[in-house]
């Protein structure tokens, strides 16, 4: 079953935020903390925010103050803090509150500085493969093109600024409108998987889902596949991005944590509660991909607009 | 007594609980399991309804407004999270169906007809194999909106739980029985125990008092019958062992008194021993002076008898005397005459001469059994009171056979028939009956020889008949009678003839009756 993985980081950089950790035989005693903070909205489809709030606070300590024993660091204090809106988050970053941030790509991409955030990882779908945005669209609605989307229906994840941005960015290049301009029926729906659904029943025509959606959905019911066809594709590695302060004494010794998940019982517990399987190490690097993808929006909706 | 091992009181009271706590035990098991499997049933069905409910209330927007990707995304969540459910299948009245299961959803168009018939008005379920599930708790919930019925909700529950409350439920049972056997074994050996040890304790104390052993105590100390019976038991002990030393000292108090008279009983016969000697002797000094008075009497007697006897040799001794004397001065004296005188005289003395040979025949002391002829004696001694008879006019009887022959003191017997004949003779003569007789008839019967000894003088009187053996007791006057003479005449019959004495009167007179033995055969 894949699952984005965007909630799992999350959740294992909450964990990793539990951990105070010394660098050096030297610091082993030091009070170092570990706080972590992440944008609430895109993590809560894979889990509620009770499961998170334990998974971060019970099980990830549990499972760091054991892992850190190996790796020869204490932990003495830890802390999640969950963000609904993600200019708060970057708020506490800038003050220093927070050691590791959990977001979407775009989103750090447009509020967090390169300077500030050092290297850090992401969940990845089952085999490492990477997530993806996907316009779908019903077989049976003569749907080939964005141009026969006019006058369709078609259903958006809420409160994903990302997908707002593939769509326009889609409807920008092939219509020279945003799709807030064109005749559309526009739903929203808090989960991919249930945009496949209502695109599966006919509730709607299309939608912007992802990729690990599409793929779990179609494993349940392989008929998907029949009545449901991608029209267009936006890769994104991993719905969200973990990054640590880059000044934070212990990025090297907690990724290497975060990696040896899998390896425990634990740890494979967390992961399932985000619903990511797979963490690979991410650079801040890998945020100019994004920086450059939101430009070339601005630069369309600029144009467009003129 | 030896107590067999199956019968002693630990084995059985051993074995009556843990047949009683087995039997207990089973028979609620017995009770429990379909009770259980019951309640698990009910609580199958409610927590499916319950379920079913809940389903249809979270679902019933989308129902309603056919949101059907609603309905999958919400039933899928709930078989994620509820792994005791193998598939969901909503069925609605009209359009294809719905079956959801842990790995996949899709869409069919007519249910198979078990399923089928399931879907009516009710609440119903059945456990039936149902695609790849051996055995599936399928419940089917009809689904009505304000009296409509819009479908059905079926959902396929795993017995798994169902079936894990009955091993469970088995389990727990042959749990329960296993400690409750454990309980028995352990409970039952320390109930066993404790109701039976005492008893053992005290049953072998008993035995040893029961040998004789007084010292034992039972130390068993408890508030209850068991402890009453301890305490009761050493009181008998100790009872016991009171009298057993008041037995001993009485005993022994018994055996000094026992000692002291046995002693003096041992004394007292050596004392009677003495005196029945120096009564003995005294009684044989007695008697051998009685039958010394006895002979000095007879001898006395006889010698009057001898005086009878020679009376008339005497008289005619001397009337040869004064013949002779007459013939001389007469001159007449010849020699025959004188020769005839001579020959007279000698025979008058020869018959002198023979009657001092009797007598002395008679009291020559004679101590030997011999054969003797009972007529001869008789005869003898009858001529010894020839004169007397005559003088008195006394007639003499003699009735007997001249051949009866008996073995005997021949001298012993002549005195008890001279005795006899004597006291009859001295009745005769005081009484003077007209024609005074005295009969002596002996005769042999087939092994006793009988001699009676008759006399008319009127009888004995019937005063004295008792006493009349007595020694002397007489009736005579004084000088004429000893009163030793039948008393010595019963004493040689029964003592040393081994026969009997004894006297009855008749019409005429007093009979005596010796009775003898007849040995001679």
């Amino acid at each position: 079953m894949k699952i984005p993985h965007r909630i799992l980081i999350n959740l294992i950089l909450a964990s990793c935020s539990m951990l105070s950790i010394p660098t050096s035989a030297d610091e082993l005693k030091k009070d170092i903390r570990l706080n972590m903070g992440y944008y609430f909205n895109s993590i809560s489809e894979r889990a509620n925010r009770t499961d998170i709030e334990i998974s971060l606070n019970f099980w990830a300590k549990e499972l760091f103050d054991s892992e850190a024993k190996k790796h020869d660091f204490i932990i003495s204090s830890s802390r999640a803090i969950l963000f609904d809106r993600i200019e708060d988050m970057q708020i506490a970053f800038q003050q220093g509150e927070l050691d590791l941030i959990v977001a979407p790509p775009l989103l750090i991409s447009r509020y967090f500085k390169r300077s500030e955030l050092g290297d850090g990882f992401v969940g990845m779908l089952e085999g490492k493969k990477p997530e993806a945005l996907l316009l779908i669209a019903r077989n049976d609605k003569n749907i080939n093109s964005i141009k026969e989307l006019r006058g369709k229906r078609l259903e958006l994840v809420e409160d994903d600024e990302l997908a707002d941005i593939f769509i326009d960015t889609l409807f920008l290049k092939e219509l020279k409108k945003g799709y807030k301009n064109i005749d559309l029926a526009i739903q929203r729906q808090k989960k991919s998987n249930r945009i496949i659904l209502d695109v599966f029943f006919d509730k709607t025509d299309a939608g912007i889902v992802y990729s690990s959606s599409y793929t779990l959905m179609a494993e349940l019911n392989p008929d998907i596949k029949n009545k449901i066809k991608p029209l267009a594709e936006l890769p994104i590695k991993g719905r969200n991005f973990i990054f640590f302060r880059r000044d934070y004494p212990l990025i090297k010794e907690l990724t290497s944590v975060a990696m040896s998940f899998p390896d425990s019982v634990r740890g494979k517990q967390i992961l399932e509660v985000f619903k990511t399987p797979e963490i690979i190490n991410c650079k801040v690097e890998e945020l100019a991909k994004f920086d450059n993808y939101y430009n070339e929006y601005l630069r369309l909706k600029n144009k467009t607009n003129k | 007594m030896a107590i067999k091992q199956k019968n002693s009181i630990f084995i059985r009271v051993f074995l009556i609980f843990g047949s009683l706590v087995l039997a207990i035990t089973l028979f609620f098991a017995f009770m429990v399991v379909p009770m259980q499997k019951n309640a698990f049933k009910q609580i199958m069905f409610t927590q499916a309804e319950t379920v079913s409910r809940s389903i249809v209330q979270a679902s019933s927007d989308a129902i309603i407004s056919k949101d059907f990707g609603f309905i999958v995304e919400h039933n899928v969540e709930v078989l994620k999270n509820n792994t005791s459910i193998h598939y969901i299948l909503i069925s609605p009245k009209v359009g294809d169906k719905i079956w959801i299961n842990q790995e996949n959803w899709h869409l069919i168009e007519n249910l198979n007809n078990d399923i089928a018939q399931l879907e009516n008005n009710n609440i119903t379920y059945k456990i039936m194999p149902i695609e790849n599930y051996e055995k599936v708790y399928h419940f089917v919930y009809p689904i009505q909106f304000s009296g409509i019925s819009w479908g059905w909700l079926h959902i396929g529950f795993s017995t798994n739980q169902y079936d894990k409350y009955i091993n469970d439920m088995y389990f727990q049972i042959i749990y329960i029985i296993g400690i409750s056997l454990i309980l028995i074994l352990c409970v039952g050996y320390l109930f066993a125990r404790w109701i039976s040890q005492p008893v053992s304790i005290i049953s072998h104390l008993a035995t040893q008092v029961a040998g004789g052993d007084l010292t034992v105590r039972s130390t068993i100390e408890r508030g209850d019958e068991i402890g009453v019976l301890s305490d009761s038991f050493n009181q008998m002990v100790d009872s016991l062992m009171q009298s057993k030393k008041h037995l001993e000292n009485y005993n022994q108090e018994l055996e000094n008194k026992v000692l002291k008279r046995t002693q003096e009983l041992a004394d007292l016969n050596k004392d009677l021993d003495n005196k029945i000697k120096d009564e003995v002797a005294q009684r044989q000094k007695q008697e051998a002076l009685l039958i010394h008075q006895s002979r000095l009497a007879a001898m006395g007697e006889m010698i009057g008898a001898i005086a009878h006897q020679w009376r008339q040799p005497l008289n005619a001794l001397g009337l040869v005397q004064q013949n002779l004397q007459f013939k001389y001065q007469m001159d007449k004296l010849d020699d025959d005459f004188m020769n005839q005188s001579m020959d007279k005289s000698a025979r008058l003395i020869q018959k002198m001469s023979s009657t001092i040979d009797d007598f002395r025949n008679f009291f020559k002391p004679n101590k030997h059994i011999e054969p003797f002829n009972i007529n001869n004696i008789i005869k003898s001694t009858a001529d010894l009171l020839e004169a007397q008879l005559k003088n008195n006019n006394i007639k003499l009887q003699i009735i007997c056979n001249e051949n009866l022959i008996i073995k005997g003191f021949q001298g012993e017997f002549s005195q008890v028939i001279l005795n006899l004949l004597n006291n009859a003779k001295d009745a005769l003569i005081e009484n003077n009956p007209k024609q005074p007789t005295i009969i002596i008839d002996a005769i042999k019967n087939n092994d006793t020889v009988t001699i009676t000894i008759k006399d008319n003088a009127g009888g004995i009187p019937d005063g004295i008949i008792d006493k009349i053996y007595d020694p002397y007791f007489t009736t005579k006057e004084e000088g004429k009678g000893t009163g030793i003479g039948l008393y010595m005449s019963k004493i040689i019959v029964e003592n040393n003839m081994s026969g009997t004495l004894r006297a009855f009167n008749d019409a005429e007179g007093a009979n005596f009756v010796i009775e003898l033995k007849n040995n001679q055969d």
